[in-house]
């Protein structure tokens, strides 16, 4: 099978990249090995978030001063990536908002404000604590759902100077679903509440006990799976203003976003390979020719290049044993330490070495094995050496380094 | 050394890879409309690690696993959940095939007896008060719809037709 080229893992940068090069004309394929990290998604998207442990404001701004090391300081165009970043999600059908200058504030499931470049629309937002001073708050769930923290979030809110009452709200559909306490998760509830009807008897159950006088109603995030039909449909059924919350994983605006970048994909002629691995390639003439799976034992996959979108440790981009770190697939040079010793730091949430460990690669991206350039190998996302999860910039390096490296193959 | 580690490390169908990350369950058919149904990730390598102590956590709502297989597509790490569940019925399960059972897994044979009269089997299949009988008494749901049998074997087409078009020949 032959492609102009193929992505190795399926998950927001690789399916960026593949979206982007789809656009420009190529015949894409994106293999992965399963459903990516998105479905433990907030619903928002980083450019940077923390530098020096001190809250940034200007996200473009600390872009350019990223340290040496980072996947960031290899970009040249931040500002033109990031816009083209909105547009790619604008029309994959996720409606966001943010400000490349202006850093807001997103609640997480705790209660805490975390500094955000872009949030799905309908979920909670604020561009700083004041607004929240005053505010009459109504904390919202479901009977039974436990991925929700009521009592964290009204502290924290609290903590802000907002006035919180709760309530809690069930429907006969819902009082069903809760009969399996272990899988009343926001997804199935999402699933559950697809129909406009079962939303509607939701809305009815919550007007019946919403407490009055309330400024806004902040509801968990268990609406709308595939799109944003049923959070619209409640949001315009309340009275009362009402946005949402990220609840613990899987997340439902997570896998939205999974789903409709997928789904964009392969509406622009993409081809995607679920649940596959790509296990080895052979490499001639300092090029990769082709790549093996496990599954297509007999049909080697063939592209003129190739892009390692596999994550990090956990994802199985990267790997790790007694002997020391690797790539899986090419054995490419990698930047880290081989000491198992080395890897980590004593106190978990000091720096942790192997976090910042990853793939190395030159001014373009491109990788290299035994000190050689692989001139038609790229590598984007969390694969990178590099980056530290502290700065809250991992979802922009996704999207930045996917849409460098798809005009760097189109413009060869 | 570190290979010989790493190979006491297998488990049976990769369960100690799952990292309980739930993505199975957002991918079941069955977890979004049956809350009798455990769910994948508990019915699979969760309640398998309690199944390997005692035989006694096995229970029988496991059967209402589809052995789709969307779990596995779905899963990160290659955990085959499917696989897991499947095996426990087959090892810990008292229930055995029903007539019901025997019926809706011998399709061949079914199928060849219920071609010799399709058209008498057709019609009463679709009668009304046939499938409220069928529902009583072998608990096949009413509301399924059967596919009409054909009048013939597809062996017996196949083997007509083979004969007939050997000119042309499978895709090379």
């Amino acid at each position: 099978m032959k492609f102009d080229t193929i992505i190795i893992g399926g998950g927001l940068s690789g399916l960026t990249c593949g979206i982007a090069l789809a656009k420009a004309g190529q015949n894409v394929a994106v293999v992965s090995a399963g459903q990516s990290n998105l479905h433990f998604s907030s619903g928002s998207l980083d450019l940077v978030g923390y530098k020096d442990g001190q809250e940034v404001k200007d996200p473009l701004e600390a872009l350019g001063q990223m340290p040496e090391t980072h996947p960031y300081h290899k970009i040249s165009n931040p500002d033109i990536l990031a816009n083209q970043a909105r547009k790619l999600l604008e029309e994959a059908g996720i409606k966001m908002e943010g400000d490349n200058h202006k850093n807001h504030y997103r609640l997480s499931p705790v209660g805490k404000l975390i500094p955000a470049w872009l949030t799905m629309d309908g979920l909670f937002t604020v561009n700083g604590a004041e607004e929240l001073k005053g505010k009459h708050i109504c904390i919202g769930n479901i009977t039974g759902f436990l991925d929700f923290p009521v009592p964290y979030l009204a502290d924290a809110l609290r903590g802000y100077g907002a006035e919180v009452e709760l309530c809690t709200v069930t429907t006969p559909l819902l009082e069903h679903a809760r009969q399996s306490p272990s899988e009343m998760r926001a997804t199935n509830i999402a699933n559950y509440l697809a129909d406009d009807e079962n939303v509607q008897e939701v809305a009815g159950a919550l007007k019946k006990v919403l407490p009055a006088n309330i400024d806004l109603l902040l509801l968990p995030a268990v609406l709308g799976i595939a799109n944003d039909h049923a959070a619209k449909l409640l949001q315009k059924l309340m009275s009362v203003e009402t946005k949402f919350i990220a609840t613990m994983p899987p997340s439902v605006p997570g896998t939205r976003i999974q789903t409709l970048f997928r789904q964009y994909l392969q509406k622009l002629g993409g081809t995607f390979i679920p649940n596959d691995t790509v296990v080895k390639g052979d490499i001639e003439n300092n090029k990769v020719v082709r790549v093996y799976t496990e599954n297509l034992v007999e049909t080697p996959l063939e592209a003129n290049n190739f892009v390692l979108a596999g994550g990090s440790f956990l994802d199985g981009g990267m790997a790790s044993n007694y002997d020391g770190i690797f790539e899986p697939i090419f054995h490419l040079d990698v930047d880290g330490s081989n000491k198992w010793t080395d890897w980590t730091a004593d106190k978990l949430f000091d720096q942790q070495p192997y976090q910042s460990y990853g793939v190395k690669t030159d001014s373009l991206f491109l990788v290299s094995k035994d000190t050689a350039v692989l001139n038609n190998v790229y590598a984007i996302g969390a694969i990178l050496s590099g980056n530290d999860p502290r700065m809250a910039t991992s979802t922009g390096i996704d999207l930045l380094t996917a849409l460098s490296v798809a005009s760097s193959i189109t413009n060869k | 050394m570190q290979d010989k580690i790493q190979l006491l490390n297998i488990s049976s169908h990769d369960y100690e890879q799952c990292l309980k990350c739930s993505i199975c369950t957002v991918y079941c058919p069955v977890s979004t409309v049956e809350p009798e149904y455990p769910g994948p990730k508990h019915a699979g390598p969760d309640l398998l690690r309690y199944r390997l102590k005692d035989p006694d956590f096995f229970n029988e709502t496991l059967k209402l696993c589809l052995n789709c297989k969307r779990c596995e597509v779905a899963c990160p790490h290659g955990v085959k959940v499917g696989d897991i569940i499947q095996a426990a019925r087959i090892e810990y399960s008292t229930h055995s095939p029903s007539l019901r059972d025997r019926m809706l897994a011998n399709t061949d044979f079914v199928g060849s007896m219920a071609t010799l009269v399709a058209p008498l089997t057709n019609f009463f299949l679709g009668l009304k008060p046939a499938k409220v009988v069928l529902d009583k008494v072998m608990k096949i749901d009413q509301h399924r719809q059967f596919p009409a049998y054909s009048g013939t074997k597809f062996e017996t087409w196949f083997h007509r037709h083979a004969g007939l078009n050997s000119r042309t020949s499978a895709v090379s």
